[in-house]
């Protein structure tokens, strides 16, 4: 699988929690992997415009007193749909490797 | 140093030429907030600001991958790919009208059809190598009304393969060379009248020459420059050419023309007159005059070029007062943000 694909399905997950923007998305996929998932935070904003262009989320810019408005993350129903799939795909790919390496400490 | 604000000054750098303002804006705004949100994070950690703000710029990455990847996920086409394309088109109908050849000779003269040879391709260059920054999309903006006012010097008659420029520069020769010829009917009556007798040159008073232009035409008038479309012009160029008949005890060749031209010139003038007519009216854009409408036709050189000048001028300021612009609104929306 490749990691482009796992970082669409990484903000999903993150979004599934609850809307969040791009930093809290960074910040969380940080913290919930501890630190195993590393990417160039920069590389997130690209693909949150294109789930933003897809239609599996939307965004919202949110005033905040006193300091810049930040743009603000959610799950839209077809965001939902796309995670629930993403989840199974993941859960398949995951048992197969895991079927092979339980074969290989078996023996 | 100020690591953000060169972070965003770099990704605006390379975003402006493909992005929309207000998508380059949404997104500058988002990574400066992303930007200071780290750093304060850094910062909370015990980091020092100015190593927060570099530690937070490096986590983002590099702005040039950044900026690649946003245009990868941008459906918009970028805006200069079209001014490039127009500069190569513009090297390519210049390098047409720069060959003397065929329907396309004698457009434009040879020096202006090789400034927009030169034009298109430094803004070709230009465009590709510096990235699309806003002086190629003004040399190419401006080539490309330069174009489109003298697109009309292109059309031509399918049926004759002339130039519509062609045509009326040989129809502005031969008004001019009626009018001299009228000129010199006119004269040649009053010297007639004078001598009682065919005047020549040399025998026409000095107040009828001066402010005139009485002499027997020795050359054709008109200069041949590829006119193709006619007969009538053809005849008259022959008839220039025929041999004269020696008549009478002359000594000296020049003499002898001398004789001729006397004897010829009222019944010259009027052949010639007929035949410079005659071509006026086979004009083949006066039975087919294309898209444009007959005035188009009737544009001279000194009209489409300062009207092209004035396109390339009026486009220039444009580009520029709209580049200013929107630089000038990216830096004050930043200044909010700040």
């Amino acid at each position: 699988m490749k990691f482009r694909t796992d970082l669409e399905a990484l903000i999903l997950g993150i979004l599934s929690q609850g809307a969040a923007h791009g930093y809290d998305i960074a910040k969380q996929i940080r913290g919930k992997s501890e630190d195993q998932l590393r990417f160039g935070e920069g590389q997130l904003y690209p693909v949150l415009h294109r789930l933003e262009r897809n239609g599996s989320i939307r965004a919202d810019w949110e005033p905040q007193e006193g300091r810049p408005n930040r743009k603000l993350y959610a799950l839209t129903d077809q965001g939902v749909a796309e995670l629930e799939r993403r989840r199974r795909e993941w859960s398949k790919f995951s048992q197969s490797v895991s079927n092979i390496l339980s074969m290989e400490a078996d023996r | 140093m100020k690591f953000i604000p060169w972070y965003l000054v770099e990704v605006e750098r390379r975003l402006a030429p493909y992005v929309e303002t207000q998508r380059l804006l949404d997104t500058l705004r988002e990574v400066e907030t992303h930007l200071h949100e780290r750093t304060n994070e850094f910062i909370a950690n015990g980091i020092e600001p100015v190593r927060a703000e570099r530690l937070a710029v490096e986590a983002f990455g590099c702005p040039r991958q950044f900026a690649d990847s946003v245009i990868g996920e941008s459906d918009a086409r970028p805006q200069s790919q079209t001014f490039f394309y127009i500069a190569l088109g513009a090297v390519a109908l210049g390098s047409l009208m720069v060959i003397p050849y065929g329907i396309f000779g004698n457009v434009l003269t040879q020096i202006p059809a090789l400034l927009i040879v030169v034009v298109g391709l430094v803004s070709a260059v230009l465009t590709r190598v510096f990235d699309f920054r806003a002086a190629a999309w003004t040399l190419a903006g401006t080539l490309a009304v330069g174009f489109l006012l003298g697109g009309s010097w292109f059309l031509m008659d399918q049926a004759s393969a002339v130039s519509r420029a062609g045509a009326v520069r040989v129809q502005e020769e031969t008004l001019r060379s009626l009018a001299v010829l009228d000129a010199d009917r006119k004269l040649y009556s009053v010297g007639k009248a004078f001598y009682a007798q065919d005047p020549l040159p040399t025998q026409t008073p000095a107040a009828l020459v001066e402010g005139s232009r009485f002499r027997v035409p020795r050359s054709p008038r008109i200069r041949y420059s590829g006119y193709r479309y006619g007969e009538p012009y053809d005849s008259l160029f022959q008839s220039q050419n025929q041999r004269f008949a020696w008549e009478g005890p002359v000594s000296t060749r020049a003499e002898a023309r001398s004789l001729w031209r006397k004897a010829n010139f009222g019944s010259y003038m009027d052949s010639q007159g007929a035949l410079l007519r005659q071509r006026l009216d086979s004009n083949p854009f006066d039975q087919s005059p294309g898209p444009f409408s007959a005035q188009a036709g009737l544009m001279t050189t000194s009209t489409v070029l300062p009207l092209s000048l004035l396109g390339m001028g009026t486009l220039a300021v444009v580009q520029w007062t709209s580049v200013r612009i929107g630089r000038w609104r990216r830096r004050k929306r930043r200044l909010q943000l700040v």
